[in-house]
Formats: structure tokens, C-alpha cells, sequence
């Protein structure tokens, strides 16, 4: 290879080299971009070896009319969003901090940084949301009405556990942390010919 | 001491990562298949979304307060498929690989807008870098074109993929010292445990070994997991050298593969990034699509290649994915079944290619493909037998290998023979070598006993099992080889002139 055409190749490692510094920065103080030149972090060092290691679940009731429930996991609630996502978007929309309902949610979670950018103003917006279960209420009905077709759903209640794994390998029994009841709309309750059973 | 530098990152850039157009293409194919069976179609789901769920990471999706709707995801999944279907033939590879790389760019930035990025940016990265190292230059149509036009070999370029080799360590660089700073080292944490803890408990996917392995209590025996950080962090080390990576890449097969079973966790995206990196000439691989060729060449017409894309473009977007369908049928998840052969075969073939360049089980050399070709062995479906031609022991496996080979795969000639020295000579063994038995195939020269399980296992049906025993060290068959060949005259009996093919065997004699 002549030597002009090294010319670019060199640059580009220059580039390369340079890049990771800038994205390293980024991704601690903006958090992670996409796409970046990372891959999963797993920062958290885990639990001290004689701590028990607590850990949540979510649990998703759906209540018909006539006052019959169904009881249904995150997954199945989720399952039309792909596995690496799908219990992420569960936890961000329907975490503990985000059941509280709107009325009462007078307080944001957390300071939210400015940007000018819309969709990072609109992330941060969300993220500090605390009623944000309660903006998903819309999804929630047309979820039930595709899981329990021709039934009609009047609320959905999340509820997440919470169980201990102890350094023996022993669970404890779940206990409940949190617990929200969202009304669902009218749309979502229209289903035909309700056949529920308790 | 700066020119030295200079000439040490110019050796490593220009040089250390050349390959032949022959692996990059396998590699190509590979890529292309992971893609349309793992990862396409993708962002569908994205129109049921609620508008409160989208929370896009810095990036193109951040320039927008929602997704593009329904439509735009199809379009972005028919390029998808299309370029796909492009890549495995090689039709038009640079606009295909580019293409897809830019689509797969776009899509994920709204596919990851949704609380969770998956980290699958090599999956981007190595079509790009594929690219511009050539890896459309052979078995592809775009080879084909350039065969009937020119007789220009197909030039290769190093640089792209030592850039690829340097984002690949960095990512993983990032990523170990990430868990070495939040203390993954320190003994009185467990890290991976609390992880697994996680998996198992709260997620409700398919889990191998995760359970099971929970029912050993918390200590210090599960350090050892949290070291693999250190693995990460070693890749930096590790891409000085082509070889390194391999062994490196090798060890991180068999690493996924145990976080697929045990975590739930498998990246079968890094795995096409992962064979650009090894010499897949004269592997089972490469046998089969080079015998494809023939067939290839007829399809000069970009029809087939075209019509075919569309038509998995119409079903993927109508249907989905007919692997994870059945996946779902099933009760299994996909994305995490549908992946698991591939990481399997990655982790297969990591301990084998790590075995072959310790030496310890295959132990070859290579030879230039110039010397091949003068020797007529360039096409590399026919194996060639370099054999003693007075040992009564050489000619009786040899009549062995001609009756039991129906194929009509392997060629002999023998050691004294005009081809034979050319041959041994060119291979780097000495004048008047008759010490082994030699089998020359894909570019290199095995000698001893892994030469006869080669030349064996090359009898298809089987006769392939004779392979299994290539599980023993090369050093202790090789033992057992040596003590029947210092005494293979006195034993099987010596000829007093070199062997001469029949009229019937002519054609399998060099």
C-alpha cells in the first residue's frame, strides 16, 4: 500500500483511540448513548458473601367485571415487547416510584436536567414521573382486551414483592412493597359477551 | 524510538489481520445468516407502544418526542431482509453491507428507546468493516462478475479489520473496567451471584443451570465468577496479535455459552464479529461452499438474490420470524432459544480453533497457495496423500483410502515423486523425508498421525468418526505413530522400487 492511502487507516485509529475518553465521559455523566462502543457494564459489585440478597417482582391483577381477577406476570402483560426489553419497560412504567396516581403525585422523583433536545427533555420529563402507571392506562386496556378477549376489564392493580435470597440459598416468602390500582379506561372495558368466573 | 512505534502500529495495522477473501467471505455468509435468523424482523412492536413509554437514549431517537409510526418499521425491515439476502450471496456486497449496517443503525435507536439497550453494536460494526476488507470478494456474485471480466485476484484489506479487532477490545475493555472500579474483585462481594439471584428470581425465562447453581451457599468459591472481568480487560492485551485474539475470542465462546445457560445472557451478536478474525480455508465450511461454486457462477443474474429477499422481506414483515414462531409454539423464548445453536457451534468451534493453534491436538503448517497451484492442487475439494512409496504399510493404507474412498475426494502421490519433494520442500521438511506419512489440504500440511485421522475422516460416512480421536493429544498419538514407523520395513515389509498407479488408479496419482 502506497504511503497516502495509510493516511485514512491511521486516522480512523486516531479517531478510535480518541472516541473512547469522550464516550467514557458521557456515559457517566449523560448516560448511555446509542449507538455506542460498549457492552453490558454490570457496574453494581453484588451484596457483601453474609447479606441477603432482596429481590422484586411484579404482579399484575386484572380485575373484571362481576369483581372476578386474574393474575398475570410481567412477561405475559409485556410479551409482544422482545425479552431484553420487555421487563425493563415493566419496571420503568410500573416500578414502586412510579404507581403513585396522579392527584397525589404533587412531587417529582428526581431534579430533571435541561436539554434542548426534545426527546431528552421528554426522557427526563418521564423518567421523574410518578404517576407514570397511570399514563399507560390506555395500553393496560388494550392488553387485557388482547389477553382476555371478550371479557371486560375494570382495573388493572400492580403489586410488587418482594422475597430475600440468603447467602444459604434459602427464599423467603414474598412480601408486598408496593401496590397501585389503575382504573382502566371505557374503551378498554368494552369487550362483549363477559364470561368471567371467580 | 517514534519511528519505532510508528512502524510497530503500522505493522500491526497494515499486517497482522490479513486474511484470504476466502475466510472473510464464510464470514460474510455468516453474519448475514445470524441476522436474518436471530435478529430480523425487529421494531415491529414498536407502533403498540404507549407514547408515555418512549424514553430515548442520547442519540438519533432523542431528536424526536415519539417513534415514527407502523410503516417506517416495515420499510426498515424489508431493506433489512433484502440487504440480508444480498450479503449471503454477495450480490452488490458493499451498498448491502452498508446499508445494512445504516439500517440496523436507525431502527435500534428506536427499538432501544424503551428503557432497555441491548448491546449490539458490532452487529452494526462488522458489515462495515466487512466491507472494506472485501469480504464480497469471493464466492459471491459480485466475485463471479469480476471472474468472467478479469483475471485480477481478489485483494483483501487488512486495516478495516484491525479496527474492528480495536473496537471490539475497547467495548470489552470499557466493560471490565467498569466492574473492576465497582469493586467485581473485591472478596467480601459477590458480584455474579447477586446477578444470577436476579435472573433466576426475578425474571421468568428459561434457565438452565441458574437454579441449580443457587443451591450452593454464598462464599468464596463463587469469586472466581466475578474474575472474569478480568477476561474483558485482557482484550486489549490480547489484539497485539492475530493469534492472541483468536485464542482470547475462542475462550469468550465457551464463555458465552455458559452465561446463555447459567444467566439467561447470550450475545450472539458479537459472534459474526468474532469469525472475521479466523482462517476458515479448507475447514468443512469452506469445502461446502466452495463446491457450491459452479452453481453460484450460473446465478450471475441479481434476480434470484433479489426476488428471494423480497419474498422473506413479505414473509418476515407478514409473519415474523418463522424460527421464533416456532420458538414461541413451543413455550420456549425465542431470543433466547432461537440464538442458542449458533452460540453452541461458537463455542464448538472456539475449543476446536483454540486446540488447532496451541498445536495440542492438531499440530500443521501452512503452505502458499502458489506452490498449490503448481501442483494442480488448487482446487481444495481433493486432499492429496503424500505417502512412502516402498513401504509396504504406506501402499496398503493407500489401497486402503482408494477402495473405501467413494467420493473420489482424496489424491496420493508419493514421497520420492517429482510433486511429492516440490511439495515437502515447499512445506519447510527436509530432502529425503520419509519419517511420516503427509496430507496437504486447505492450505496446509499435517503430518503424522493426524494426517492419517484426516485422511480417514475425509472417507465421509462413518468413517468420520475416527475424527473423535483427534480428542487425544497430538504428542501421545503421535508416539504410538512414531514406534510403527521406525519399524514399518521390518514389520509390514519394504518395496525395492517406488510404487507405480494402475491404469484405474492413474487418475488419483499426481
Amino acid at each position: 500500500m502506497s504511503p497516502p492511502r495509510r493516511v485514512l487507516p491511521r486516522l480512523l485509529l486516531l479517531a478510535v483511540v480518541c472516541w473512547f475518553p469522550v464516550q467514557y465521559r458521557i456515559v457517566h455523566t449523560r448516560g448511555e448513548p446509542y449507538p455506542a462502543l460498549i457492552m453490558p457494564p454490570f457496574p453494581n459489585a453484588g451484596v457483601r458473601i453474609q447479606d441477603d440478597i432482596a429481590v422484586r417482582t411484579p404482579e399484575f391483577v386484572v380485575r373484571f367485571s362481576q369483581g372476578a381477577e386474574a393474575s398475570v406476570s410481567a412477561s405475559t402483560v409485556a410479551n409482544h415487547i422482545p425479552e431484553p426489553a420487555r421487563l425493563k419497560a415493566v419496571s420503568d412504567n410500573f416500578g414502586p416510584d412510579q404507581l403513585h396516581p396522579p392527584e397525589a403525585a404533587a412531587r417529582v422523583l428526581q431534579a430533571s436536567p435541561a436539554s434542548a433536545v426534545p426527546g431528552r427533555a421528554l426522557m427526563w420529563a418521564r423518567l421523574a414521573d410518578p404517576s407514570r402507571a397511570f399514563k399507560a392506562r390506555d395500553w393496560l386496556a388494550a392488553r387485557c382486551g388482547e389477553l382476555f378477549p371478550g371479557r371486560r376489564a375494570l382495573s388493572v392493580t400492580v403489586r410488587w414483592h418482594e422475597r430475600t435470597v440468603q447467602p444459604s440459598g434459602a427464599v423467603s416468602e414474598p412480601r408486598l412493597v408496593a401496590e397501585a390500582t389503575i382504573p382502566l379506561p371505557e374503551a378498554g372495558r368494552s369487550g362483549a359477551n363477559d364470561s368471567t368466573r371467580r | 524510538m517514534g519511528r519505532t512505534i510508528q512502524h510497530a502500529v503500522d505493522r500491526w495495522l497494515f499486517d497482522e489481520f490479513s486474511r484470504d477473501a476466502r475466510s472473510l467471505a464464510i464470514a460474510r455468509m455468516i453474519y448475514a445468516l445470524i441476522v436474518l435468523v436471530c435478529a430480523l424482523p425487529r421494531w415491529l412492536w414498536i407502533g403498540a407502544m404507549p407514547p408515555s413509554f418512549f424514553v430515548p437514549p442520547l442519540g438519533l431517537a432523542s431528536f424526536v418526542s415519539h417513534p415514527p409510526a407502523e410503516p417506517f418499521f416495515i420499510l426498515l425491515n424489508a431493506v433489512a431482509v433484502i440487504s440480508a439476502v444480498a450479503l449471503v450471496f454477495g450480490w452488490c456486497g458493499t451498498l448491502a453491507s452498508f446499508t445494512l449496517a445504516f439500517v440496523l443503525g436507525i431502527g435500534n435507536s428506536f427499538g432501544y428507546a424503551f428503557g432497555k439497550i441491548d448491546h449490539d453494536v458490532l452487529l452494526i460494526v462488522t458489515p462495515i468493516a466487512g466491507a472494506l476488507a472485501g469480504w464480497s470478494a469471493e464466492y459471491s456474485l459480485d466475485g463471479a462478475r469480476r471472474d468472467h471480466n478479469t483475471a485480477v485476484e481478489p485483494v483483501t484489506t487488512a486495516w478495516p479489520l484491525a479496527l474492528l479487532a480495536l473496537v471490539l477490545a475497547l467495548s470489552m475493555f470499557v466493560t471490565g473496567v467498569e466492574k473492576l472500579t465497582g469493586g467485581w474483585l473485591d472478596p467480601s462481594r459477590l458480584a455474579f451471584r447477586s446477578i444470577l439471584v436476579g435472573s433466576v428470581y426475578s425474571e421468568t425465562r428459561a434457565n438452565l443451570l441458574g437454579a441449580l447453581m443457587l443451591r450452593v451457599p454464598a462464599g468464596w468459591w463463587w469469586e472466581p465468577f466475578d474474575w472474569a472481568a478480568v477476561l474483558e480487560c485482557s482484550f486489549l492485551v490480547c489484539i497485539w496479535r492475530a493469534s492472541w485474539l483468536r485464542s482470547i475470542l475462542a475462550v469468550t465462546c465457551v464463555f458465552h455459552l455458559l452465561n446463555a445457560a447459567i444467566l439467561n445472557l447470550s450475545f450472539p451478536w458479537n459472534l459474526p464479529a468474532y469469525v472475521m478474525f479466523f482462517d476458515w480455508r479448507g475447514s468443512a465450511l469452506d469445502r461446502s461452499v466452495h463446491s457450491m461454486g459452479p452453481m453460484i457462477r450460473r446465478i450471475t443474474n441479481a434476480f434470484y438474490p433479489l426476488a428471494l429477499g423480497i419474498l422473506l422481506a413479505v414473509l418476515y414483515v407478514t409473519f415474523g420470524n418463522p424460527l421464533s414462531r416456532a420458538a414461541s409454539g413451543i413455550g420456549l423464548e425465542p431470543s433466547w432459544l432461537v440464538p442458542l445453536p449458533f452460540i453452541v457451534v461458537a463455542a464448538a468451534l472456539g475449543i476446536h480453533w483454540h486446540l488447532s493453534e496451541s498445536g495440542w491436538f492438531v499440530q500443521r503448517r501452512p503452505i502458499a497457495s502458489s506452490v498449490l497451484e503448481g501442483a494442480a492442487l488448487s482446487d481444495r475439494q481433493h486432499p492429496l496423500i503424500v505417502f512412502d512409496g516402498v513401504c509396504g504399510l504406506c501402499n496398503t493404507s493407500v489401497d486402503f483410502l482408494l477402495r473405501h474412498d467413494r467420493g473420489r475426494r482424496l489424491l496420493f502421490t508419493p514421497l520420492q515423486s517429482e510433486t511429492g519433494v516440490h511439495l515437502l520442500r515447499a512445506a519447510g521438511l527436509p530432502d529425503g523425508f520419509t519419517e511420516s506419512i503427509v496430507m496437504v489440504d486447505g492450505g496446509f500440511v499435517y503430518e503424522r498421525s493426524t494426517a492419517i485421522l484426516r485422511a480417514i475422516g475425509r472417507l465421509g460416512g462413518m468413517w468420520r468418526l475416527a475424527s473423535l480421536l483427534m480428542f487425544i493429544p497430538a504428542v501421545l498419538r503421535d508416539l504410538a505413530y512414531d514406534v510403527v514407523a521406525q519399524h514399518r520395513y521390518a514389520w509390514f515389509g519394504q518395496r525395492s522400487t517406488c510404487r507405480v498407479p494402475t491404469a484405474e488408479e492413474r487418475a488419483r496419482f499426481l
